[in-house]
């Protein structure tokens, strides 16, 4: 579904991203970790389209899309949300999501439809509808960008700190939207820091330090890999979340 | 000269959207029913009271408005709508004029048959200015583009002597011809033209508002890069709005000619571009009957005060800096302010 | 041929200066404020005023020019007191205020001083010959001028502690601010060395062309242009896209067509845009 070849990336002299090799495959639910700087948004950032990478090469269902446009991989399919709450200030709710709904290209679009109800249930966006998205409580601003994500009918979601700044009864919310996405066989890549989280969630953990990819495997193996907790500055931070 | 600071660093626009910009671009909620019905009985005003009255003046200044009328709701689409400074507007305006002019002049054509010819140069020019300019995110490129754009053409314009008759303009000996058995060649026939014009214009912006394709210019006015993370294509968006507004400016322009019956360079001036810019910040961004009520206050207001032009519009750019600084919604907005209902109130 | 083509060049080289003078304040507001200010062919026009009635007042070229620039550093910390402090933050905001401050200012001039053109008697006059060469003394002075103008700017931002802090500001605002320059102050000096740059720009304009209310535009619009070739917001980008484009319409006006001098440099412009979309120097953004 989604294979990276050699991505390499650097700001000035900097060398965010090292020689990244990698798969994900249709339907999967993986987690991508690491420490801050490690590289995840940059990832993030040229798997979406927004950056070029300085080396390798992204491949999408089988075609090497490097260097193609964001919008053109999100009407493809693939789409990315953003860190904090990133929202159309002064578009209600509802206008927001208007405007995120595509006509579903291909498969599972009443899967999707229905995943997007139960998102704008659990999360009470219905309430809020005439609302204008940049006056909402921090919390649901995150949910909405989610939900807009969500909207388009993407079968390959990365999803960027999705619950920075959530409740711990909104976490619970979102873990589920993205558990009910996931079996509707939407592919979904997660960053988080809060690895509790991530690790009741994602069935594959990817972590990232310093630009290299150091450990991959289910999520049990590779928080007990001596090398991520070092990478995580000792295991207090693991616990702390 | 290598340890030169690198400014644009610094230009990157900051992550938090500016609040009062976006503030003012207003909201575009399908609810402000009495908003509309006010911005309707403007312009009925605006239609009707030349339409019956006998006075020339009145008609005169019927047209005028009309002709305006159509700059500041063709502008809105591309500026009020998806957020971008457009400073070629009176450009436009003035090369219509002068292409209609020419292909009438020297092609022998009809009135009628040189509007397609000048709507397709209006649309080439503002897709070789806007491809490479909207190309960039921030609208800072686009601005200072259009800018230099609506001044070289009025240089160009008044330089070209052959064609233009330069800086001294050109007599028109046209009026447009008799259709459909309706006489468009008196005043007020003139006036029918330029009112059907403002009407055929509110008209797609309006279908363009709530249509898909309206609604991504506003998705591109608010975040161009959560915009594109939707699949939206931003810089054809924004290409398709640019072309749309420049050529209902040209056609404007083409109904100029006959109805002065004498263009010259100046009106492709700057001040001239900014003026439209200014009804559309004093009537509210963005809205369908904001460039209804910046037409009627910025043409409107100074003809009833009767002061000289200078002041004039010394007094509309104080207006312009005094709704940007204190009323970022314009008229539309501090009218909404009235009548929306109180927190809690049915929406 | 070779002694045209030689000719053709200096009289570039000549415009170009003054060109570079505009540009510099265009781009440092822009990069370092955020904000495209479109009033800054006013303070250009003013301070061509200022010189035009030094002059006649009898003080003589060099103190009305040099007047000029200090009414026009005066005019600029003014602007930015009264409107652009408000709008900092908020490019589009500053945008639409500087355009109303055109519609104020040009007007007011036209209202005050007349649309009637006025000249001023350049410092100089004649010609020198330099080997085979004529040049235009006065045209000669203003590069001189302007190259002065230029150099002096670059050996403040170098040297002097308020230009050290303006480079801090331009790499990191934040970082700058930790670090305890004082970016209001910083935001004020940069409008304030602008529009002494545009005053200066203004005299030299004088000595060259007729002053009218509305000559602000033209130096503006190249401005812009210069600024954009550059790379907005590039200091060595806007400085050498002047001399660039003072060439470009020195020779395009000498062999292609003269009715189309303002015009080469805005296709020039397009053309680097399409090509080179980060400017010059590589400064500037780029991308969705």
């Amino acid at each position: 579904m989604l294979r990276l070849e050699g991505i390499g990336h650097r700001f000035g002299g900097l060398e965010v991203l090292r020689r990244i090799d990698t798969s994900v495959a249709a339907g999967e639910l993986v987690g991508l970790i690491g420490p801050n700087g490690a590289g995840k948004t940059t990832l993030f950032n040229i798997i979406s389209g927004f950056v070029r990478p300085a080396t390798g090469r992204v491949f999408f269902e089988g075609r090497d899309v490097t260097g193609w446009k964001p919008n053109v991989l999100a009407a493809l399919g693939l789409v990315r949300t953003f860190q904090g709450a990133r929202v159309f200030p002064n578009l209600t709710v509802k206008e927001s999501l208007a405007i995120a709904r595509r006509p579903v290209k291909g498969r599972q679009g009443d899967a999707a439809a229905r995943v997007i109800a139960t998102a704008q249930q659990l999360f009470d966006l219905d309430a809020h509808a005439g609302e204008e998205a940049g006056s909402l409580p921090s919390g649901l601003m995150r949910v909405l960008g989610i939900a807009m994500a969500l909207s388009t009918g993407a079968h390959v979601l990365l999803l960027d700190e999705p619950a920075a700044g959530l409740s711990g009864e909104e976490m619970e919310h979102l873990q589920e939207v993205i558990r009910q996405l996931h079996q509707a066989g939407t592919t979904i890549v997660v960053v988080d820091h809060n690895l509790h989280f991530l690790m009741g969630l994602v069935t594959r953990a990817i972590v990232l330090d310093s630009g290299m990819l150091i450990a991959d495997g289910p999520p049990e193996a590779v928080t007990a890999d001596p090398r991520v907790v070092e990478a995580y500055l000792g295991a207090a931070d693991l616990a702390d979340g | 000269m290598t340890d030169m600071p690198d400014l644009a660093t610094a230009s990157v626009p900051p992550a938090k959207a500016p609040t009062a910009w976006r503030g003012w671009l207003g909201s575009l909620a399908g609810r402000r029913t009495l908003l509309a019905v006010l911005g309707i009985a403007a312009l009925a005003v605006l239609l009707a009271v030349p339409a019956t009255a006998s006075s020339r003046y009145i008609v005169y200044l019927g047209t005028l408005l009309a002709l305006h009328g159509v700059l500041a709701v063709s502008l809105n689409i591309i500026m009020g709508f998806a957020g971008q400074f457009a400073l070629a507007h009176a450009a436009f305006y003035g090369l219509g004029a002068y292409t209609s002019a020419i292909l009438i002049r020297d092609f022998d054509l009809s009135f009628w048959a040189s509007l397609p010819p000048t709507a397709a140069a209006a649309a080439l020019l503002a897709a070789a200015i806007g491809y490479p300019s909207l190309r960039f995110t921030g609208g800072i490129h686009f601005a200072l583009i259009t800018f230099a754009f609506g001044e070289l053409i009025r240089l160009v314009t008044a330089n070209w002597h052959d064609l233009t008759g330069g800086p001294q303009g050109m007599q028109l000996g046209f009026s447009p011809e008799p259709l459909l058995g309706i006489d468009f060649g008196s005043t007020r026939g003139i006036y029918a033209l330029a009112a059907g014009l403002l009407v055929i214009s509110l008209a797609i912006a309006a279908a363009i508002r709530f249509s898909r394709f309206g609604r991504s210019l506003v998705a591109i006015r608010e975040d161009e890069v959560l915009a594109s993370s939707l699949g939206i294509n931003v810089t054809a968006n924004k290409m398709a709005a640019f072309v749309i507004t420049s050529v209902l400016a040209a056609l404007a322009g083409t109904i100029y000619g006959p109805f002065v019956g004498f263009i010259s360079p100046e009106m492709m001036s700057a001040s001239d571009s900014i003026s439209v810019v200014g009804m559309l910040i004093v009537g509210g961004l963005g809205t369908l009957a904001g460039p209804i009520f910046g037409t009627l206050i910025f043409m409107g207001l100074p003809e009833l005060l009767r002061v000289a032009k200078l002041y004039r519009l010394v007094i509309l750019g104080l207006i312009i800096i005094a709704v940007v600084l204190f009323a970022p919604k314009g008229v539309a907005g501090v009218i909404d302010r009235l009548i929306r209902p109180k927190r809690g109130g049915a929406r | 041929m070779g002694l045209d083509i030689a000719q053709t060049l200096i009289d570039g080289l000549m415009v170009g200066g003054l060109y570079a003078t505009v540009a510099l304040g265009i781009t440092l507001v822009f990069g370092l404020v955020g904000i495209l200010n479109f009033a800054h062919g006013q303070s250009v026009m003013l301070g061509a005023y200022v010189t035009f009635f030094g002059v006649q007042a009898g003080l003589g070229f060099w103190l009305s020019a040099a007047l000029a620039v200090l009414a026009m550093a005066a005019f600029g910390a003014i602007l930015e007191q009264l409107v652009f402090r408000r709008t900092l933050g908020d490019h589009m905001a500053g945008l639409a205020v500087s355009l109303g401050l055109i519609m104020v200012i040009e007007n007011l001039a036209a209202a005050t001083f007349s649309p009637d053109p006025r000249f001023v008697d350049p410092p100089v006059s004649g010609s020198i010959m330099v080997g085979p060469l004529q040049l235009s003394s006065q045209r000669l002075l203003v590069l001189a001028i302007s190259t002065a103008l230029i150099g002096g700017f670059y050996l403040f931002l170098q040297r002097a502690t308020l230009g050290k802090a303006i480079r801090a500001m331009a790499q990191n605002r934040q970082g700058a601010a930790l670090v305890g320059v004082r970016v209001s102050l910083v935001s004020r000096t940069i409008f304030t060395i602008g529009s002494a740059l545009a005053g200066a720009a203004g005299a030299l304009y004088a000595s060259l062309f007729a002053v009218t209310p509305y000559m602000g535009n033209t130096p503006l619009t190249k401005g812009f242009i210069l600024a954009a070739l550059g790379g907005l917001g590039s200091v060595p980008g806007a400085i050498a896209a002047g001399f660039l484009l003072g060439i470009a319409e020195s020779f395009g006006s000498r062999y292609l067509s003269a009715s189309f001098r303002d015009g080469y440099g805005f296709i020039l412009l397009i053309l680097a845009l399409l090509f080179l979309p980060t400017g010059l120097f590589g400064a500037g953004k780029a991308r969705v």
